[in-house]
């Protein structure tokens, strides 16, 4: 039982190193945290902001990079925009260059900042 | 500032464990140690995660205002353990097994490579595993933020509305345990929730063993450590910085002391230390629920009168502040069935029975390998150790009732889920049997005879043979 017992824990090291390598930061967190940190230092602590992405929510990958932005800001709250919920300021997490202004524009927000590897900064212009 | 919140968290724990079990743990010194840590690392952060969140939801979560609390509750409790210490109880000599260095050694490797196996996977993900930064950790960096903030964690938007993501009614011991820790040392440092993580494994694997060693046998206690660390279910669980773990410690907490307390003659303090463990189940995750549902029946049953108040006065503190949680959390779990008869509709469908049963089973067999898997291991243990007497067994029966209802209401969980079954199974029953997976290694060890009972009955026979000529050197 000794052997065996030790053998396994053994055995979950090396699977474990392999899975570390394989996929360090698997879900993004601590890449999120590099990224947005110039952002946060801009935005109160109790900031509510609105979430700009370019992947469609139906996407695999939607989910990991939402909760790996709002683990970024907290504890700023991340919402997701739509009609009743549009906040002064939005964050845009986006996976490739596209034009920011126009995805902010058709929600009613325009560019405030760009800090560069997809993280924009939107302010609102109008409430609809 | 981490580590002396945590010290000062455990100092907590420690003053209360060794109050309340009041010298209860006979044994070797080192056995008794570190099984009153065992239960330092639940009661500690418990009563400190309860206050913080009173704290927080009174405006009052300060740095200075936690330092001060930190330091008060250490100084409370030094003071009751002051009070009502006793003296060292006298422990029976440890019974000889010959290979008990073996065991030993066994252990202590098993253990090393198992923080190894922590070092490893928290240095590739110091926010550890999808839920830690989706919901337990990112709830304590709401509960930190202060005033403005501690509404978010449980805020109907959290997740963005999303399946699996979305749980603004989740108990808070682990999140407030962590946040106590961030308010503390002024940033998020993500050594606060992997010392957690390490924290409450260690607790729920020392707590197996010790407690054995207490209950049964030294030599049974260091088996239950080796099958304990031979089980996947369990290492896969050290970093991941969940609450399962914790549960899972809270879990075996209760049934150790609820069988203590009722082996000692129904001793009040060992019974106020069950309820606050029984209390602070639903206080970690709603699967406590059940668990704690169950434990109090139970100990309703049997301890009827006025143990029954030291027990539900011990109990108040996680069931209070659950209960304050539930009634200010923004909406409800969005995978419970909103009306009875969707509940019907869904539970009369027998596919769903069998897709349950089939998750659960995969998960048991997924426990280890089939090479060294821990049913495998316990059964040749029963099979070279036997079986303890029947009627002990039968008598021992009542401390199966918590984890078999936990069992079947997280199985019923599964039969009414609103969300799609086969997700829901993949992406959690793991985690379940991580849960009762360490009460059910305790039942099971509990059941089997000490290897030390052969040894002394040889001894025996050795003794009361003719006397021999002693062989010539």
């Amino acid at each position: 039982v000794g052997v065996l017992s030790v053998f396994t824990v053994f055995n979950s090291i090396q699977a474990a190193k392999d899975w570390a390598e394989q996929y360090p930061d698997a879900y993004g967190a601590a890449r999120a945290d590099v990224r947005f940190a110039p952002l946060l230092a801009r935005m109160a602590t109790g900031a509510q902001l609105g979430y700009f992405t370019d992947l469609p929510p139906d996407n695999q990958a939607y989910s990991a990079a939402f909760l790996a932005a709002q683990y970024a800001v907290a504890p700023r709250q991340l919402l997701r925009i739509s009609p009743q919920t549009q906040p002064e300021w939005a964050v845009g997490n986006f996976t490739k260059v596209t034009d920011f202004a126009s995805v902010g524009a058709a929600q009613g927000y325009e560019i405030s900042m760009d800090f560069g590897n997809g993280v924009i900064l939107f302010h609102r212009t109008s409430t609809r | 500032m981490i580590w002396v919140a945590l010290i000062l968290t455990m100092g907590i724990g420690w003053f209360l464990s060794s109050a309340l079990l009041g010298g209860a743990w006979t044994g070797p010194r080192w056995i008794t140690i570190l099984g009153e840590a065992s239960l330092a690392a639940l009661f500690g952060p418990g009563v400190a995660s309860v206050v913080f969140f009173f704290m927080v939801v009174a405006g009052v979560g300060t740095a200075l205002a936690v330092d001060v609390m930190l330091v008060a509750l250490t100084a409370l409790s030094a003071a009751i353990w002051w009070k009502v210490r006793e003296p060292n109880p006298y422990s029976p000599p440890v019974r000889r097994f010959p290979w008990m260095w073996v065991l030993i050694g066994a252990s202590i490797a098993g253990v090393l490579m198992l923080v190894l196996d922590f070092q490893v996977f928290s240095q590739a993900n110091p926010a550890g595993d999808w839920d830690a930064s989706g919901i337990w950790n990112l709830r304590a960096r709401y509960l930190a933020g202060g005033p403005g903030t501690w509404r978010y964690a449980i805020s109907s938007e959290i997740g963005g509305h999303m399946a699996g993501a979305a749980h603004p009614s989740y108990p808070l011991f682990l999140s407030s345990f962590v946040a106590l820790q961030w308010v503390a040392t002024g940033n998020f440092d993500s050594a606060a929730p992997e010392a957690a993580s390490l924290l409450f494994s260690m607790g729920v694997w020392v707590l197996l063993g010790a407690s054995l060693a207490r209950s049964a046998s030294l030599a049974l206690g260091l088996l239950a450590w080796l099958v304990l660390l031979g089980s996947g279910v369990f290492t896969s669980q050290v970093p991941v910085q969940y609450a399962d773990q914790l549960l899972g410690l809270a879990f075996l907490a209760s049934l150790v002391l609820l069988d203590w307390a009722d082996r000692a003659g129904l001793s009040p303090r060992l019974l106020f230390a069950a309820g606050l463990a029984i209390g602070f189940a639903p206080w970690i995750k709603n699967e406590g629920w059940p668990f704690a549902i169950a434990a109090l029946g139970i100990a309703a049953w049997r301890f009827w009168g006025r143990a029954m108040i030291w027990i539900v006065l011990g109990a108040m503190p996680g069931l209070l502040a659950t209960i304050v949680l539930k009634i200010i959390a923004q909406g409800r779990e969005g995978t419970i069935p909103g009306t009875i008869g969707a509940a019907l509709a869904k539970i009369s469908d027998a596919s769903r029975w069998w897709q349950a049963l089939v998750g659960f089973a995969g998960a048991i067999l997924g426990a280890g390998p089939l090479w060294a898997h821990p049913l495998i291991l316990v059964a040749a243990l029963a099979i070279v150790l036997r079986l303890i007497p029947a009627a002990v067994r039968r008598a021992r029966g009542w401390l199966w009732i918590p984890i078999a209802v936990t069992l079947a209401a997280e199985y019923g969980l599964y039969l009414v889920t609103t969300a799609d079954i086969n997700w829901h199974i993949s992406t959690s029953v793991n985690r379940l049997v991580a849960q009762v997976w360490p009460s059910l290694l305790w039942l099971a060890f509990l059941m089997l005879r000490p290897p030390e009972d052969y040894f002394v009955a040889q001894a025996a026979v050795v003794k009361s043979s003719p006397k021999r000529k002693r062989p010539r050197e």
